[in-house]
């Protein structure tokens, strides 16, 4: 009974304080969010279902929901640690690791009585550069993180990474009281690793996760927003950190196996509305364990009948097919973990049919098709399919190949305008004529492409450039794709620009490849890098069919304009198998679409966590290239904007702590007066 | 020339040579005054040298080389400072180095060069060596080494720091006080202090 009534005050509180959190918070900020007490609507800005997207949201949820740092003090007031580790009665706490009661009372550090364990120790929270990230404050003071623990037993783990013990019966580690005595086995600690009792791994597994994933700065977490907190609290870690193994794909499979071996049970759902009560905000990984191996593992966020769905979006929302094509729709659920089960149904359907998501062009026409959701038959969404005339097919050309080397020029002598003959299609190309095995070009010459002056007897279907391996073993070189039905001159001075661009990519020793479509028979390859570069051969396939229309060539409804390949993830038409790695989605008006994604690409490879020489030379190059852009194209490129203004306060802050330390240091020697 | 007119709280009379004043507690002898002592004595130059190391490929360098003449200090110093950027004012540089020369008569600084807080403190070394500033200190023929416990009193002036350890050679006269510690940030920071007299 006594249980019960505790159990009953500890929630009622919880609902009081968070109530009262609710109303004094109606004057929110942007930076956070107040949450409601139940669990559902609490979870519902989570709308990905695996991998990076729904780690980075679950990031933003927690710190933005973060609105109460606890104290160094608030983790050792009993008044707290009753409510969030309560034991069997108002005399106890729970000690951590071995579970038992603990007297409730603060020792200041006599052995039997409880004191803060960090869970993530201290001195295992450096970042690669060496900075330790907390120490009695941000994570460092988290409820979620430190939990009490007997001082010996606190001592006994140390700043011991979490692993398995080797022998663990002869080394158990114990709770002991004032007399030194063992008072409850609290683990095994060996060979300068600690290894929980298996009722406790899950519980360790799950605060783990909670810290890496809060505490890590979002950039690193494909997040957007570190919510509230100082940005002193957040920075790099790294599961390595505190789990004892050579790798991080090694350490995440221990946390899981920890994490499904002990799964969630009452002390944690207890411990974490206490906390969500104080806080604001909430373990993850206690209200939906299957987040863990969503993120880290090869599980999905899976729809649950019992929560309620809100809206349904079908992608893609529009699609221009051909007479005789098929598209397949998806439709995602608001909130991600509600159902989404629909009816498809069309509009007209001797335009379009559908069936089971998968759309047929029938005639000329458009038509309306609507996913209504099982569970809730109010709740729609709708997709507009425009189809066109099929096109008739192409009456000549043939299908084929050419390869493009070193051979394929008879070129000598100095830098230059030189013809190459391929496979019956011919071209110039701006090389070093003295050069022997392969092209070479170089920025710093007058011109720097190679292109073709005569047509392929069909289409060009795609383009692959593959350097020197010996000469670039590592990294890569940009070049940009033109093509057209005209041919192209040969330069002297100067690059070609006509044709259709399709698209920068950064050609290896691998290869890469741009694939295309439409009715283009030349080519102009662009050298868009600095310095030489060497290719070891260059080869394009032409196709006999009409690639405009038909059956042969399937017309997404969605192509990025940067790349020309498929955005729809959803879209599973072989030829639109290599999708577009992200450019910013399909035609935008205005903007210098090169330009935006040099800038994109700058501020994807800032260096977050290097040195302090990388981070800046990584910074720098993001700030050319963001004055490289016009007003136009700033306006079309906030959120990378954003970024690097997050990067250049990250780099700052990191800096001015060298430079006020510094200070100190030189302010000491200035100001030292004899005492 | 660039006049930099600064007033100082507390300073001793003595402008030509290195602090006249006593340590405070003349009331009590401590095992290490004879160090104290050593401090107080007529030196022709003080060249001090800090450095704040971040990684293994940056760090911050700073240089006081104090010059004792009868009545003026001059102090030529050299102090570098990471720079701070914006998407207005990049910088390829990763530190800017202050230099310049600073006089000190009468207890007046005048400033030639960069803007560099020099204080006319700076012409005393305001450590105290007392036995209870330190832990596992040692003392053998010509040398000390001492971690430091009470880094405030020591130093005289206040650093956030941990692990602060001393080591000092001398034999009438001082040669050299090294200083090391680290920092809040985790960086390792130095203080070389080289006499001659």
């Amino acid at each position: 009974m006594q249980k019960v009534f505790k159990k009953f005050s500890s929630i009622l509180l919880a609902i009081v304080i968070c109530l009262g959190i609710t109303v004094a918070a109606s004057g929110v900020t942007s930076n956070y969010i107040v949450a409601d007490a139940a669990t559902t609507d609490y979870y519902s800005p989570i709308t990905a279902t695996k991998g990076t997207s729904l780690l980075g949201q679950v990031h933003d949820l927690i710190t933005k929901t973060h609105s109460y740092y606890s104290t160094y003090n608030d983790c050792k007031n009993p008044s707290i640690i009753k409510e969030t580790d309560p034991g069997s009665s108002s005399s106890y706490v729970m000690e951590f690791y071995s579970q038992a009661n603990i007297s409730a009372t603060w020792g200041s550090g006599a052995v039997g009585t409880w004191n803060r364990e960090h869970v993530w120790c201290q001195s295992l929270s450096k970042e690669p550069s060496g900075h330790q990230m907390w120490g009695e404050s941000g994570g460092g003071s988290d409820l979620h993180h430190l939990r009490p623990a007997e001082v010996r037993l606190n001592s006994t783990r140390g700043n011991d990474k979490y692993g398995l013990v080797s022998n663990r019966e002869n080394n158990k580690a114990y709770y002991k009281d004032a007399g030194a005595n063992n008072v409850a086995h609290g683990g095994y600690s060996g060979g300068g690793i600690f290894e929980p009792l298996d009722k406790v791994k899950g519980d360790v597994a799950r605060i783990v996760m909670y810290v890496y994933t809060h505490y890590n700065t979002y950039s690193n977490l494909s997040g957007s927003t570190n919510g509230s907190g100082s940005s002193g609290y957040f920075g790099t870690l790294k599961f390595t950190n505190i789990i004892s193994k050579s790798s991080e794909s090694a350490a995440i499979d221990l946390l899981l196996e920890w994490h499904e071996s002990d799964p969630v049970d009452e002390i944690e759902r207890t411990r974490n509305e206490a906390v969500y009560a104080i806080q604001g905000n909430r373990n993850p990984f206690i209200d939906h364990p299957e987040y863990a191996k969503a993120i880290w593992g090869n599980g999905t966020v899976t729809p649950d009948p019992s929560v309620e769905l809100k809206s349904l979006t079908i992608s893609p929302a529009s699609v221009s097919l051909s007479v005789g094509q098929t598209q397949t729709l998806s439709v995602l659920a608001t909130p991600s973990n509600a159902s989404n089960s629909v009816s498809w149904t069309t509009s007209n359907s001797a335009v379009a049919t559908v069936s089971g998501g998968v759309v047929t062009a029938k005639s000329e026409g458009t038509a309306t098709i609507t996913a209504t959701s099982t569970t809730n038959s109010t709740i729609k969404a709708t997709a507009t399919i425009t189809v066109s005339k099929a096109s008739s097919p192409s009456t000549g050309g043939t299908s084929g190949m050419i390869k493009i080397d070193r051979n394929s020029f008879s070129a000598s002598g100095s830098y230059g305008a030189h013809t190459w003959t391929s496979g019956g299609v011919s071209g110039t190309a701006y090389i070093y004529g003295g050069e022997s095995g392969m092209i070479q070009l170089n920025s710093s010459k007058s011109s720097h492409y190679l292109a073709s002056s005569t047509a392929t007897s069909s289409p060009i279907v795609s383009v692959t450039m593959t350097l020197n391996a010996d000469k670039h073993e590592t990294g890569g070189k940009k070049w940009k794709l033109l093509t057209s039905t005209s041919a192209y001159r040969s330069y002297e001075s100067g690059n070609p620009e006509d044709g259709n661009n399709r698209g920068i990519q950064t050609a290896t020793k691998d290869g890469v490849t741009w694939t295309i479509s439409g009715n283009d028979t030349c080519f102009a390859l662009v050298y868009e890098d600095s310095g030489a570069c060497y290719i070891d051969n260059i080869v394009l396939t032409y196709s006999g069919s009409n690639v405009g229309g038909g059956d042969e060539q399937h017309v997404c409804g969605h192509v990025c304009d940067t790349c020309h390949k498929c955005t729809d993830k959803n879209c599973t038409d072989p030829v639109c198998a290599e999708k577009c790695s992200g450019h910013g989605g399909e035609q935008q008006p205005g903007g210098d679409k090169v330009k935006l994604q040099d800038f994109h690409q700058a501020v994807e490879g800032i260096v977050s966590n290097g040195t302090l020489t990388q981070r800046l030379e990584s910074i720098n190059q993001a700030i050319i290239a963001y004055r490289a852009l016009s007003e136009e194209d700033k306006a079309l490129a906030t959120e990378d904007i954003a970024a690097l203004q997050a990067a250049i306060s990250d780099y700052n802050q990191t800096v001015g702590a060298y430079n006020d330390e510094f200070g100190a240091a030189n302010g000491a020697v200035n100001g030292g007066a004899k005492r | 020339m660039k006049k930099c007119l600064l007033t100082i709280a507390s300073i001793c009379a003595a402008a030509c040579c290195l602090g006249a004043c006593n340590t405070l507690d003349t009331n009590t002898t401590d095992e290490y005054d004879f160090l104290n002592n050593m401090l107080d004595l007529n030196y022709l130059q003080l060249e001090i040298s800090i450095s704040e190391t971040i990684d293994e490929n940056t760090s911050l360098h700073g240089k006081y080389v104090i010059s004792y003449s009868e009545s003026v200090i001059k102090v030529e110093y050299s102090v570098e400072k990471f720079n701070e950027i914006g998407l207005d004012n990049p910088s390829t540089e990763l530190k800017t180095t202050f230099n310049g020369m600073a006089v000190i008569v009468n207890g007046i600084v005048s400033v030639v060069g960069d803007d560099v807080d020099i204080s006319a403190n700076i012409a005393r070394v305001g450590f105290t060596f007392k036995k209870g500033y330190f832990e596992n200190d040692v003392l053998s023929d010509g040398n000390f080494k001492a971690d430091v416990k009470n880094v405030d009193s020591f130093i005289g002036s206040h650093i956030v720091c941990r692990d602060m350890k001393v080591a000092a050679t001398y034999g009438n006269a001082f040669s050299n006080i090294n200083i090391t510690y680290t920092s809040e940030t985790g960086s390792e920071v130095n203080f070389i202090y080289e006499f001659k007299i």
